[in-house]
């Protein structure tokens, strides 16, 4: 599987149980990237070419709304799929991030399976 | 608005951590059950918005071993709590507010969270003052209280 995701969250130990997640529905290690805040997430797609963001909203230094707006300027990463993962609850600012080209959300606090579920529908997977 | 009681605090967070990390925990008697209690953990988030408020959690060791082995998915004896149980604990006081607002009515009004931050014991003290309402969980090999305050943004920043 050479799918690249990467895990935006400022929560070392969530990061740890995403990437659990992500290992079950198959994906390979070394193609699970992690970032604490937006900014570090940007130097890592500078990098590396990812196939989907798991992204929090509520991060110190960038945060996720920051992060999609810079993202969306560069055309390369324009159409980088992003699935939010958060607490965030309202529907209004649900709606804005809808228009930034947010896939997908993913409410905390979420069952394991279910986020293992959704990377394998949206990377084409089977765990 | 909605609020807030004891057995609906103590019932969102028992069923965010069962969503979160699959561990089980039961509402206890705020007085009786917390005796000997002596949480060496803190995390405090705080939320404005709609209305403002905080939730602070304390917790000992060996909820937090169990919470984070849960979470990971490793053998309690793997978890190095001194390294990891305050991340936990912030990203659990992150997860219960975010619960809390929804209760409190996220969906059409809207509040915004702030980032959990670790606690001494001496502002433990001063909320303590300051509480709405409190509420303790038991797990198998430890426990876990939660305050939930409204109002004391100001007051906390200061």
């Amino acid at each position: 599987m050479n799918c690249h995701i990467l895990i935006v969250d400022d929560s070392p130990i969530l990061r740890a149980s995403i990437k659990k997640s992500a290992l079950m529905a198959g994906l390979d290690a070394d193609h699970i990237h992690e970032a604490g805040n937006g900014r570090e997430a940007l130097e890592v797609m500078d990098d590396v070419w990812i196939d989907l963001v798991l992204l929090d909203l509520n991060m110190p230094v960038m945060n996720g709304e920051e992060f999609l707006r810079v993202k969306n300027k560069w055309p390369e990463n324009r159409e980088v799929p992003v699935i939010i993962v958060s607490t965030e609850s309202n529907k209004e600012r649900l709606a804005q991030l809808a228009h930034l080209g947010v896939y997908d959300r993913l409410h905390k606090p979420f069952e394991p399976e279910k986020l293992c579920k959704l990377l394998s529908k949206l990377l084409g997977i089977h765990a | 608005m909605n609020t807030l009681d004891e057995p609906s605090l103590a019932q969102l967070a028992i069923s965010a951590l069962e969503r979160t990390a699959f561990l089980i925990a039961d509402a206890a008697d705020v007085k009786l059950d917390a005796i000997d209690f002596e949480p060496t953990y803190f995390s405090i988030i705080t939320y404005k918005g709609a209305s403002a408020g905080s939730i602070y959690l304390e917790a000992d060791e060996g909820f937090m071993r169990e919470c984070i082995a849960s979470l990971l998915g490793i053998e309690e004896d793997k978890v190095n709590c001194s390294s990891m149980g305050a991340d936990a604990l912030d990203e659990l006081a992150n997860i219960i507010a975010g619960m809390v607002v929804i209760e409190l009515g996220g969906d059409d009004h809207r509040f915004e969270l702030g980032i959990p931050t670790h606690c001494s014991q001496e502002t433990a003290t001063h909320l303590a003052e300051d509480r709405t309402c409190l509420c303790l969980l038991m797990s198998e090999n430890g426990r876990l209280r939660i305050r939930w305050t409204t109002g004391t943004v100001g007051a906390i920043a200061a």
